[in-house]
């Protein structure tokens, strides 16, 4: 019955909305603060912002004195 | 039996009570708390390699763990294994359906994957005794195109696919284990967590869903987006994702506080955005200026393979944007040293 399979729908999605209600949510200021130290730590490593010196995409010097 | 109305009634409350929870948490922008960071300098991006040989539209490329191979999926019908150093092509798997839409490399290098509009996710073993590549294993049961797929190890990979769903197979007994199944529009990406437990899902009903593998249900369904949600990645540490969207705006998600933090407009046209994190300084309004061979959203990266691949895809884009349908190219692009 049509009726039985929207009510157990029905169910499952309250179910679900009930799991997110309860979810622990930290504040924005607080998890950005934790984004952008966490970006800042790695600043070092990015090869975008500090470019490292043996990058392997570069061309290398292909004259070779035989 | 339980009210169908008493039901209805209760998750409207509940909606609305997490509509509340999240705007008690939004004290604050990213862009207001990065406000006092300064900004970094200009990134220039310098075409370093061209990759020569597919002969049609380039639909999905993927480096492999160790940022130097990469495998790439042409409507052509090959999936093409490149040394990104030498742009030597490695292998050359001749595919049984030429419309593919996405291509995956193995954290371990061993496999590679592909799929398109013949449903079917098609892992090739590059490592065989034999030494060729054949096809390991054919996973058959999704009902719609595959969009995406990632290998979480050599056993298990995570799909999506047209028919609204995602799924988890077993690589090894060529079976789907789990589904998740939830949303409401054709499933266009998907970005495994750093953690390898779980993803996050962008489909054309205009939410992402982020799941956890071990509980099926979706954790944190329906982030609120305004439009078809394409390309999504997830954050390096695992506490954000972000995503881009027709509505020509890219959004980091911030898990933790269960909503968006923060948006940027990608390109002034309307139109598919590529997704992207965001760089910490840079601020919320304004619009990145972009540089000619770069027309989609130009804010930079997060780790460096994270980084290649989307200014490959980008590099691509515009060489596509460019050439139309002619001959494809591959383009590996690196900032200037």
């Amino acid at each position: 019955m049509s009726q039985a399979g929207t009510v157990m729908q029905a169910q499952k999605m309250v179910e679900q909305l009930r799991e997110q209600a309860a979810l622990d949510r930290i504040k924005v200021s607080d998890s950005s603060r934790d984004l952008i130290s966490y970006v800042q730590q790695n600043e070092a490593m990015d090869p975008l912002v500090n470019p490292a010196e043996n990058n392997p995409f570069k061309e290398r010097n292909k004259c070779i004195l035989l | 039996m339980a009210d169908l109305e008493q039901l209805r009634q209760e998750a409207e409350n509940l909606r609305k009570k997490i509509r509340d929870a999240r705007m008690a948490v939004a004290d604050t922008s990213l862009s207001e708390v990065a406000s006092e960071v300064p900004p970094i300098n200009r990134i220039s991006l310098r075409t370093r390699k061209t990759l020569r040989g597919h002969l049609a539209k380039i639909y999905a490329m993927h480096w492999a763990s160790d940022s130097r191979n990469l495998v790439s999926a042409s409507q052509d019908g090959k999936l093409i294994v490149w040394d990104a150093y030498t742009t030597n092509k490695i292998h050359a798997i001749p595919l049984r359906s030429s419309w593919v839409m996405t291509c995956a490399y193995a954290p371990s290098g061993s496999f590679v994957a592909c799929g398109g509009l013949d449903n079917i996710c098609s892992i090739y073993s590059l490592k065989t005794r034999e030494g060729n590549v054949r096809v390991s294993k054919e996973l058959q049961g999704h009902t719609g195109y595959l969009s995406s797929c990632r290998f979480l190890d050599d056993s298990r990979i995570l799909t999506s696919s047209g028919d609204m769903s995602c799924g988890l197979w077993d690589i090894e007994h060529g079976q789907q284990v789990l589904g998740f199944v939830g949303h409401t529009g054709d499933v266009m990406s998907l970005s495994v967590g750093p953690d390898n437990n779980t993803f996050v899902s962008g489909a054309c009903d205009a939410t992402s869903k982020l799941w956890d593998i071990r509980v099926v249900s979706a954790t944190r369904p329906s982030l609120d987006m305004r439009v078809t949600s394409t390309p999504s990645l997830f954050f390096p540490n695992g506490q954000g994702f972000a995503t881009g969207s027709d509505d020509a705006l890219c959004r980091l998600f911030d898990i933790r506080a269960d909503q968006a933090s923060s948006h940027i407009l990608g390109s002034e046209e309307r139109g598919r955005t590529r997704s992207q994190t965001r760089r910490m300084s840079e601020k919320e309004d304004e619009t990145t200026p972009t540089k000619p061979s770069v027309k989609r959203a130009s804010t930079t990266t997060q780790t460096a393979k994270e980084g290649e691949e989307f200014l490959e895809r980008q590099a691509k884009q515009a060489k596509l944007d460019e050439n139309g349908d002619k001959a494809g190219t591959a383009e590996a692009t690196e900032a200037e040293a």
